[in-house]
């Protein structure tokens, strides 16, 4: 009880709660920006964070990813735009709103079901992840190499592609992850002579050349537009929200569940929360015909959900090093740079700042309605301002913070190289989740996996040996097997059906 | 540039070979019978696997190997995307010699001016964040940002 209330004052000094209120403003800039994403707000923060101590830094970036998520639903009902890829799943009910005039109810239900969803999760962050760090405890490097396969299974089979498209972006990702010295032998492994590349590629840097500057290319490739927004002014968006609460109370509690599940597999965000928690509130729905035409079912099914995502991708962060999605694959990358290496010894070695973690996760979210409320006022306005202006800005951003990350001009060239990678798999559908996870995970899977080769003198029974890694590893075969099976009986499928039509 | 699945599968298993055949020339650890290649040499496997699955893998609209997406047809598009990289290639090339202050206002008049925005508005906006970048990255956040041929007057232009 000590170390939280320690951590609540902490948390309240006047230093980290302006910086907790300034990282709002950004997020909600950012994320009413249509095209933007709540991880590119995160990256593009990260270099701000570099000078400052681990819980106000990791504050900043948990405040800013929910506000981003939240504001982006902002175009979706104003512009029928998302203005961040976890508002895509509902965009066509929140506008259809909006156009019979119920702007205000559309984006009160975006606000409250996020807040809810938001605080959903992170009550069952701050309560599973100790439970789950004292399990994690007796973990060794077997256990660790399975946990990690299994997540980056998991993130190419429920990524937003095919599992085919998945697993060809994740091993991508995994290729990438292997350049510069290997951790075993010490051995330089695809370097070509480049000194900037012996300690690996710098995660900030493909971070923002994926998110940042793959998404200014699609605006000069003419694929982002501006419009003006339908309904200009929008009323109370408070009106009515209590009695829709206690009305749909059994789906928001459903698309929180939904969302916290699957904010805590690996590779699965906010938008695929917010799209799976959709598709099931239907299913289940008296009403299903109603979906589609401006319903508020679905809105607050998925508005809670995506917001709830964000706090369970934490759980497998914090405790086992893994990160449930891309804006906590950055976040895990900033608690590196603090010397703070995330796993279960965090809850014993800095117990205050792990909570003091959890706790702005709250803060954050109770925030999120006088400064949703604010931003939604002030659409107009933010909606006014030319994509034009802003992309170059937002360039010299992406270039200031790579090169703050790594103090290197070859920077610059990562984010050159990594914004085109993006644009490609966006062109050709491949999923980028799985590849970033790849490349963050990467060194993990490998250390332990070396590590265990060398513990079992290359021996691959001894990763089944131990009852925890036996379990896991029988699981990920499961998992990662599944598809094959899938892909050979759609195979044998359409082999049968082109005999049959011949 | 959109490539179909027999065409990109190809590609994965010739990136997933070229990986392999780099890993295999790693050497093994003292003692051991595998090494550095280990690793990149089972995700080369991976990759070679399933590059050859998704070109067996058939699509129900059966489009060509390569094809070029709409942005390209599009007024400005590859105009705006090559001049996008290349600005952003050139400050690479050019930051250190000739200094942030006049890349980030080429980089900036150039892409302003090319989304339709008035050439003076251009200067006046490219040059206001420039400064705010030195000021807030260079001066409060001390990002050793490159002065280059404004090197002598740095001290009039960073107030820290």
């Amino acid at each position: 009880m000590d170390v939280m209330l320690s951590a609540l004052l902490g948390l309240f000094a006047p230093d980290v709660f302006l910086v907790i209120i300034a990282a709002a403003a950004f997020g909600l800039f950012v994320g009413s920006i249509p095209g933007s994403t709540a991880t590119m707000a995160t990256a593009l923060l990260v270099p701000m964070t570099f000078f400052m101590d681990p819980v106000p830094a990791i504050a900043a970036m948990v405040t800013a990813s929910a506000m981003a998520t939240t504001a982006g639903d902002i175009p979706s009902a104003l512009l029928r735009m998302p203005g961040t890829p976890a508002s895509a799943a509902y965009v066509d009910e929140a506008y259809l709103m909006t156009q019979r005039g119920e702007a205000e109810y559309a984006l009160g239900i975006c606000l409250v079901t996020s807040v809810v969803g938001g605080l959903f999760g992170s009550a069952v962050l701050m309560f599973t992840a100790p439970m789950l760090a004292e399990f994690a405890l007796k973990f060794s490097s077997f256990e660790y190499f399975w946990l990690a396969l299994l997540g980056l299974t998991c993130a190419a089979i429920i990524s937003s592609g095919t599992p085919l498209k998945g697993a060809l972006s994740l091993l991508i990702g995994l290729a990438f992850a292997t350049i510069g010295i290997d951790p075993t032998a010490g051995h330089p492994r695809f370097t070509f002579g480049q000194t900037d590349l012996m300690g690996g590629l710098g995660l900030i840097p493909v971070m923002v050349g994926l998110f940042a500057v793959a998404e200014i290319m699609r605006f000069y490739a003419g694929a982002t537009k501006q419009l003006p927004p339908v309904q200009r002014t929008v009323g109370n968006v408070f009106t009515g929200m209590g009695s829709m609460l206690w009305r749909l109370r059994r789906t928001v509690f459903q698309g929180n569940v939904i969302g916290t599940g699957i904010g805590v597999l690996p590779g699965a965000g906010a938008d695929i929360a917010a799209w799976v928690s959709y598709a099931y509130a239907k299913k289940i729905s008296k009403t299903p015909e109603k979906f589609g035409t401006g319903h508020d079912e679905g809105l607050a099914s998925a508005g809670a959900a995506n917001n709830a995502a964000l706090s369970g991708a934490y759980v497998p962060a914090v405790v086992f090093g893994i990160p449930g999605d891309t804006i906590t694959a950055i976040v895990i990358g900033v608690l590196y740079m603090k010397g703070l290496n995330p796993g279960p010894t965090v809850f014993i070695k800095n117990p205050e700042m792990i909570y003091g973690i959890f706790l702005s996760f709250f803060l954050a979210n109770l925030l999120m309605l006088p400064l949703g409320w604010a931003a939604i006022k002030s659409a107009k306005q933010i909606l006014r301002v030319p994509l034009a202006v802003l992309m170059p800005c937002v360039l010299m951003f992406s270039i200031v913070g790579a090169f703050a990350a790594e103090n290197t001009m070859f920077a610059a060239l990562l984010i050159f190289a990594f914004g085109i990678i993006g644009f490609l798999f966006s062109e050709n559908d491949i999923p980028v989740a799985p590849f970033v996870l790849g490349i963050v995970l990467g060194p993990l899977l490998e250390q332990n996996f070396m590590t265990s080769m060398m513990k079992s003198g290359g021996s691959l029974i001894a990763f089944f040996d131990r009852p925890i890694a036996g379990a896991l590893g029988a699981f990920t075969f499961i998992v990662l097997f599944w598809p094959v099976v899938r892909w050979l009986a759609g195979r044998q499928r359409s082999a049968s059906s082109s005999i049959a039509s011949k | 540039m959109r490539l179909n699945n027999i065409s990109l599968g190809i590609s994965a298993s010739a990136f997933g070979l070229s990986l392999l055949v780099g890993a295999l020339s790693m050497p093994s650890l003292p003692h051991l019978r595998f090494g550095a290649g280990l690793f990149p040499g089972i995700i080369g496997g991976g990759l070679v696997l399933v590059g050859l699955m998704l070109s067996f893998t058939p699509e129900a609209d059966r489009p060509p190997l390569f094809s070029l997406p709409d942005w390209v047809r599009r007024r400005n598009g590859v105009l705006g995307v090559a001049l996008m990289l290349g600005l952003l290639l050139s400050y690479f090339l050019l930051a250190e010699t000739v200094g942030f202050i006049p890349m980030a206002v080429v980089i900036l008049t150039s892409l302003l001016v090319f989304k339709g925005v008035r050439l003076v508005s251009s200067v006046l906006i490219a040059i206001a964040m420039a400064l705010f970048i030195v000021q807030f990255f260079g001066g409060v956040l001390s990002v050793p940002l490159p002065w280059g041929v404004l090197e002598p007057y740095s001290r009039w232009l960073s107030w820290t």
